[in-house]
């Protein structure tokens, strides 16, 4: 398959001489559409320097970056801002979402930023809107919102110009247990239903399980933490490969033991373990 | 892009105030020092416009009203008063003299209006100023206002008392206020017995005062004739000479003070908008759209402001006269076009400097919290 996002060699160094920071070394990574990958690491490993250079919003000191077979670092200024609007979703930890704006026009705000869309994009935001319970808060403005539902626009707005590649940097950081596993699963849908590719750097231990890969970050240099002893398995509700290894959502029904991506599939398992049990 | 730069601009009314009102401020600094100049100037020539003389008769030599202690000799009064084309001639004693109590005297000019009923009829016509009888004085209303001087109080020229007994418009300058007594006194009080500082002439119907002035130059030996307009330009010309370094000093302060407000209240203005027009940037906006959009803000900003300053010239000036009555302040429409031009170009040029900013702006900044 064609990687969505292909990142090769990429190196950044931020001042020279004794203070040279080597915030990213040789880093090369492939993202697969409907592939939900977490990047994470100690502060200071250089995650957010990666995820910016991977979104199009820092250069590269050498490397090269593909999205959509779209070589980012042959682009220019203007053709950049054009690729970020059309081709990749952000969402950010504290959400940044335009104060006077209501969650309608955020949602729709980058639309218009890609001449001719604006239209289209109106009759896509009402289901997305929809899809995201945000149906009632519409005209809210983003201080009459919940974080929770804040992180769902920022979501949407992601969404919104139906790009291949999300990048989110911490999207459930600023949120509780319970609306971080929302938007955690929000994510999840997003790469499996969407088919798109998702990148999230994050601290959170939460979202370990909905990932595919986990991509460890640490001194510039990064590993693949899911490539250890590993035994994968797929998850009976939603199709999604699983490490049993690491999987924290298990259950046994018949004698065999199942391994979930997350609580929310555990729980529909749990519910109705026939539906989902494979037929011998 | 635009949509949002509008939204934006008026989401936060306060701040959109705040900035506006600090333009304002600063054109309105630099109006007002531009006011005080003017207000000055109209002052030291409203006497020369209002005076019932189309031509001034003046001393050989004599360009302006400030060398005050030149006399027209007699003869060359009555001279004068014979060249063809003259309609009536007025002798005006006019001199410098020290106005109020020892220890607080005032610099000022001292015109002696002629005791003759018709001419004083005319005077007072002319100038709509009262004509003092002997031991009154007319003085500047600021005057009144501002020392608290009424009819009826006393007061010293150089010295000699005199009773107020009205007060004139237009006549009062920091720099050299102008006072009126009577004809006689005057006489006393400068000691000159013959002669006047000044002869004011009105020209025949149909002729030209330019031409008049000629023919009294030709015809009187030892005076200078002086069109009204002539003189005005004169003495105006001497206020720039006296003033002018000083006026010219404070403007550039003044409007060096002023462009820095514009740019400080723009430059915050668009500053606290770096986060937003940096998630914009993010997200796809391009350069140009972003700064743009910044300077689209600062530019409706800066003609809010502007539109505030020129609006509230009327009232301040209202405020000025009635709370500083002895400063004269005259704003000009002219100048104010001219200044409010020249902040919005402030304005715009100091919203440059963050929306450039923007094109250098740093991930982390959309990032991170």
């Amino acid at each position: 398959m064609t990687p969505i996002l292909s990142a090769t060699n990429l190196s950044k160094t931020f001042g020279s001489g004794d203070s040279a920071v080597h915030a990213v070394t040789d880093v090369s990574l492939q993202v697969q559409p409907g592939e939900l990958i977490l990047i994470k690491g100690p502060s200071g490993s250089g995650k957010t320097t990666l995820l910016s250079i991977l979104g199009g919003l820092m250069r590269a000191d050498t490397g090269v970056v593909s999205l959509a077979g779209q070589e980012l670092t042959a682009l220019g200024e203007g053709a950049l801002a054009e690729l970020r609007a059309r081709k990749i979703g952000f969402v950010f930890q504290a959400y940044n979402l335009l104060g006077a704006l209501n969650v309608e026009e955020n949602i729709l705000f980058p639309a218009r930023l890609i001449p001719g869309h604006y239209a289209k994009a109106r009759q896509q935001a009402a289901p997305l809107i929809e899809r995201l319970g945000l149906t009632h808060r519409r005209k809210a403005r983003p201080h009459q919102l919940s974080g929770g539902e804040k992180q769902r626009v920022a979501v949407a707005r992601a969404l919104i110009n139906d790009p291949p590649l999300i990048l989110a940097d911490e999207p459930t950081g600023n949120l509780d247990s319970e609306r971080g596993s929302e938007v955690a699963m929000l994510l999840h849908d997003i790469a499996r239903k969407d088919n798109r590719a998702v990148v999230i750097v994050t601290h959170d231990q939460r979202i370990e399980d909905i990932a595919d890969r986990i991509l460890w970050l640490e001194d510039g240099r990064i590993r693949d933490r899911k490539q250890e002893p590993h035994e994968w398995t797929r998850d009976p509700v939603c199709g999604m490969r699983v490490d049993r290894w690491v999987a924290r959502n298990v259950a046994d029904y018949e004698d065999v033991a199942y391994a979930f991506c997350s609580a929310d599939c555990h729980e529909r398992f749990v519910a109705d373990p026939a539906r989902f049990a494979p037929t011998s | 892009m635009v949509y949002w730069t509008f939204k934006s601009l008026f989401s936060q009314p306060m701040a959109l105030f705040g900035a506006a009102v600090g333009i304002a401020l600063a054109l309105i600094l630099g109006l007002f020092l531009d006011a005080v100049f003017r207000g000055e100037a109209s002052q030291i020539l409203t006497f020369v416009e209002r005076s019932p003389g189309e031509v001034w008769v003046l001393e050989a030599g004599v360009e302006n009203l400030h060398m005050a202690r030149s006399v027209v000799p007699e003869p060359a009064i009555a001279a004068t008063g014979a060249v063809t084309g003259v309609k009536t001639f007025m002798p005006l004693l006019y001199r410098d003299g020290l106005l109020g109590p020892r220890g607080e005297e005032l610099f000022a000019y001292v015109a002696g209006i002629p005791a003759d009923p018709d001419q004083r009829t005319l005077w007072q016509q002319t100038t709509g100023w009262t004509a003092p009888e002997p031991g009154g004085i007319t003085l500047p209303r600021p005057m009144s206002a501002g020392d608290g001087y009424q009819l009826g109080d006393t007061i010293a020229v150089s010295g000699a008392d005199y009773t107020v007994t009205g007060f004139s418009d237009g006549t009062f300058s920091m720099a050299n206020p102008l006072v009126f007594i009577d004809e006689a006194d005057a006489r006393r009080q400068f000691v000159l017995d013959r002669g006047a500082n000044m002869v004011l002439v009105l020209a025949d119907t149909g002729i030209d005062p330019a031409i008049l002035a000629k023919n009294i130059e030709a015809e009187v030996p030892g005076v200078r004739a002086l069109t009204r307009t002539q003189l005005m330009a004169n003495d105006y010309a001497l206020a720039l000479d006296m003033g002018g370094a000083l006026i010219a000093m404070m403007g550039a302060i003044g409007t060096g003070v002023a462009a820095l407000i514009v740019a400080f209240t723009a430059y915050a203005f668009v500053s606290v908008r770096i986060g937003e027009l940096a998630v914009a940037k993010a997200l796809g906006a391009p350069q140009h759209q972003l700064i743009l959009s910044a300077m689209v803000q600062t530019g409706l900003v800066a003609l809010l402001g502007v539109a505030l300053g020129l609006g509230a010239i009327v009232p301040m000036q209202a405020a000025l006269s009635a709370w500083v009555p002895e400063v004269a302040v005259q704003f000009s429409f002219v100048t104010a076009l001219q200044l409010g031009a020249a902040t919005f170009v402030a304005a715009e040029l100091a919203a440059l400097i963050p929306a450039i900013y923007v094109q250098k702006v740093d991930p982390a900044l959309v990032f991170n919290a």
